[in-house]
């Protein structure tokens, strides 16, 4: 493998600024969900615009670490009810929202949870089955990757309620439905889609 | 630049460690690749079975001079160009995700 210095230059295209130089300098670069940062990692920086928008085989251990170290998998497998209750709430924040936004929700409300905005203990009986959401039918995979903080405040949430992984994604998902999906005029709703524009941005 | 010559060209270039992965101020953790979830070796071999009709290509947005070749196969998705002799991958991920 070629191994490159700071200081090395060479051509790129940057989706801003077209055809333009690099220049490979180190930066701290955060990965693209949220789950973390890498730092002083070796990547090309558009000499244009300033930005970071490439890197080379050479930082692939450092990232792969950090990925490791910054993220814990999550999986349910869920009634496909949950699934698109969650969806259509995502979709109700922002038409275009995709899967990842999936995730920003379940989080929004777990970290209200964790710091006592909502009364922890519901989350007991949201996890049980509802007329809403139904537990019969196909099933669909949830699955996503947390960031250390984030994945503090799941076994701080799991812990205080006993419930298991899967129990808590669908009492999320209930008070998800309950909030977002069935009112009306969801009176969360322009504060989730603040957040989404904030993540949009 | 034919499909024959594209694919040679990337496999060469996965395999020679002449590749950068496409950041946008981030990692992005869809491009399995730049996410260190795949490595680039088992790229290549996923590219080494693609055929003609896995394959298409359009200008670059911002760079109409270059050409952005798109492969689809074996439940792969694998976006890329070429600066020089060097391939840029924009996405390399399962079909079926966003």
């Amino acid at each position: 493998m070629k191994i490159f210095h700071e200081g090395h230059v060479e051509r790129a295209v940057c989706d801003a600024d077209g055809l333009v130089t690099v220049t490979f300098r180190y930066r701290n670069v955060p990965f693209a969900d949220g789950s973390g940062v890498v730092r002083d990692l070796l990547v090309g920086v558009c000499d244009v615009c300033n930005e970071v928008i490439l890197s080379p085989p050479q930082s692939a251990p450092a990232i792969s670490a950090a990925r490791k170290r910054a993220t814990r998998p999550v999986e349910a497998n869920l009634p496909a009810s949950y699934v698109d209750a969650l969806d259509a709430a995502a979709s109700r924040v922002d038409v275009q929202a995709n899967t990842e936004f999936r995730k920003r929700l379940l989080m929004f409300y777990l970290h209200r949870y964790a710091r006592g905005d909502e009364a922890i203990l519901e989350l007991v009986a949201l996890a049980e089955p509802s007329l809403d959401l139904p537990t019969t039918g196909p099933r669909r995979r949830l699955s996503f990757k947390l960031s250390e903080r984030a994945s503090e405040k799941l076994d701080y949430v799991l812990k205080k309620t006993g419930l298991s992984t899967t129990q808590l994604l669908k009492a999320l998902i209930g008070k998800i439905a309950l909030d977002v999906v069935k009112p009306a005029k969801p009176s969360r709703l322009a504060e989730l889609v603040a957040l989404c524009d904030v993540m949009n941005a | 630049m034919g499909f024959k010559e594209v694919k040679r060209e990337l496999v060469a270039a996965l395999l020679e460690d002449r590749y950068r992965c496409v950041a946008r101020a981030a990692i992005d953790t869809k491009n399995l690749l730049h996410a260190g979830e795949i490595e680039a070796e088992d790229v290549a071999l996923i590219v080494m079975a693609c055929r003609g009709t896995d394959h298409r290509s359009f200008p670059h947005h911002s760079a109409q001079d270059i050409d952005v070749h798109v492969l689809v196969t074996a439940g792969w998705y694998i976006k890329f160009f070429f600066v020089e002799s060097r391939a840029s991958l924009i996405s390399v991920h399962r079909t079926g995700m966003p």
